[in-house]
């Protein structure tokens, strides 16, 4: 009983931890899209955690740091959910994370950014340049928008899978990241 | 004499309604048929008490497409449904399945309002009972046939899984996600198929007893190769 209760008090500062990190106590979403056969499947990771510094007259000095936890995802079917996570998909065993580390922002118009980072999923990492725009909302920031990526670039879908006549190579994610005031 | 003769002792008039027929097989429009139909009544009073008419050419149609379509789609769903896991050949399997119930759907709607605005061709003379078990199933046949679709429809958007008929066009959603519906719906669509399956074994028995037994030309008004005149 007694190791028990000493183990809870570093878990318990590890959730304060993860708590203080997280911008607000609600984060926004993550989601995607992909089609299988024109079919819009829609999905989204319940867990994930974002850090972003962005002061508007500086867009350049920002960083974002976005981190998944590639295991929550939902189709919203126990069984899709469950072949999601197999090696042929994204092998979350292996690769429990997929991050996004931004290298540098550019400000293109005062409500939209262009956030160039290297995005890594299934272990493998990719330089790309994501189109984000900015709204602000009383006392909080909402970078949004849309990445289109190939799944198969990733590997995710595997062997007869790569086959992309049935699931499309192309999967579109989705954030609506919130930021509290800093 | 052997029964290979038979049709030689056949009367002309009979010898001429298996050309009428053969004709009728190559698509010869109605209303020939039908102009034949009087004046063999009105040549001959011993024609077998077999009726003559038969549904109208779109109604046949209609009818066989829509058999084809279910045979198909039941067959998918059963297929398609054993497949352990996730594979290509599944979700293709998923989406033809929906495409094929959504087409039955289409065409029963047609079917239905053919039905309602033309008479259908009058049943021989048959126990009471046996008139209304026909109607009665031919009904529960109609609702079933778009009721099945309209559930499997609406276990698909419950899932959150839109119809995008033949991969071109996004149908409709006429209900927002809902696990909880997912089951009912899914449920409903299984229990109306089997008890379309049951009805659908006993419609066939049926027409074959009809034709077989009774002989008395109740299949033929719905085949359009066989002879209308059965021996009697």
């Amino acid at each position: 009983m007694r190791i028990i209760r000493w183990a809870v008090v570093p878990i318990a500062l590890a959730a304060m931890a993860a708590w203080a990190q997280t911008p607000t106590a609600n984060p926004g979403t993550i989601s995607f899209v992909a089609k299988q056969m024109n079919v819009p499947i829609k999905g989204q990771f319940k867990q994930f955690s974002a850090q972003i510094q962005f002061d508007p007259a500086r867009p350049a000095a920002g960083k974002a740091a976005v981190e998944i936890d590639v295991a929550s995802l939902d189709l919203g079917d126990k069984e899709f959910n469950y072949e999601m996570n197999t090696k042929t998909w994204l092998d979350t065993r292996t690769y429990p994370k997929a991050t996004f580390i931004s290298s540098a922002i550019k400000a293109i118009a005062p409500d939209r950014l262009e956030v160039s980072g290297k995005l890594t999923i299934k272990g493998k990492t990719l330089d790309v340049a994501v189109p984000v725009t900015l709204k602000t909302e009383g006392r909080t920031r909402v970078f949004e928008g849309t990445l289109p990526i190939r799944r198969t670039t990733f590997n995710i879908g595997e062997d007869e899978w790569r086959d992309t006549s049935v699931v499309a190579d192309e999967v579109q994610i989705r954030f609506h990241l919130i930021a509290a005031p800093q | 004499m052997s029964n290979d003769n038979a049709h030689l002792m056949m009367p002309y008039w009979r010898l001429s309604g298996f050309y009428f027929s053969y004709f009728a097989t190559l698509g010869v429009v109605e209303h020939r048929r039908r102009r034949f139909d009087t004046i063999s009544v009105g040549t001959t009073a011993m024609t077998a008490p077999a009726i003559n008419e038969r549904y109208t050419l779109t109604a046949i149609s209609l009818h066989w497409l829509v058999a084809l379509l279910i045979f198909a789609g039941f067959s998918l769903g059963w297929i398609m449904t054993d497949i352990p896991g996730l594979t290509p050949t599944k979700l293709r399997y998923f989406s033809w399945h929906k495409w094929i119930g959504v087409t039955i759907f289409f065409f029963v709607c047609l079917r239905v309002l053919w039905r309602l605005t033309h008479r259908p061709p009058p049943l021989p003379p048959m126990p009471r009972w046996q008139r209304i078990a026909a109607q009665v199933s031919h009904g529960t046949l109609y609702g079933l046939m778009l009721l099945i679709p309209l559930a499997g429809y609406l276990y698909s958007y419950a899932a959150g899984v839109p119809v995008v008929y033949l991969g071109l066009v996004e149908l409709p959603p006429l209900i927002t996600p809902n696990p909880a519906h997912e089951d009912i719906f899914k449920y409903t669509h299984i229990g109306l198929n089997f008890t379309m399956a049951a009805l659908v074994i006993g419609h066939i028995a049926a027409a074959l007893g009809h034709h077989f037994i009774r002989r008395d030309g109740v299949l033929a008004r719905m085949v359009p190769f066989l002879s209308r005149r059965t021996e009697s």
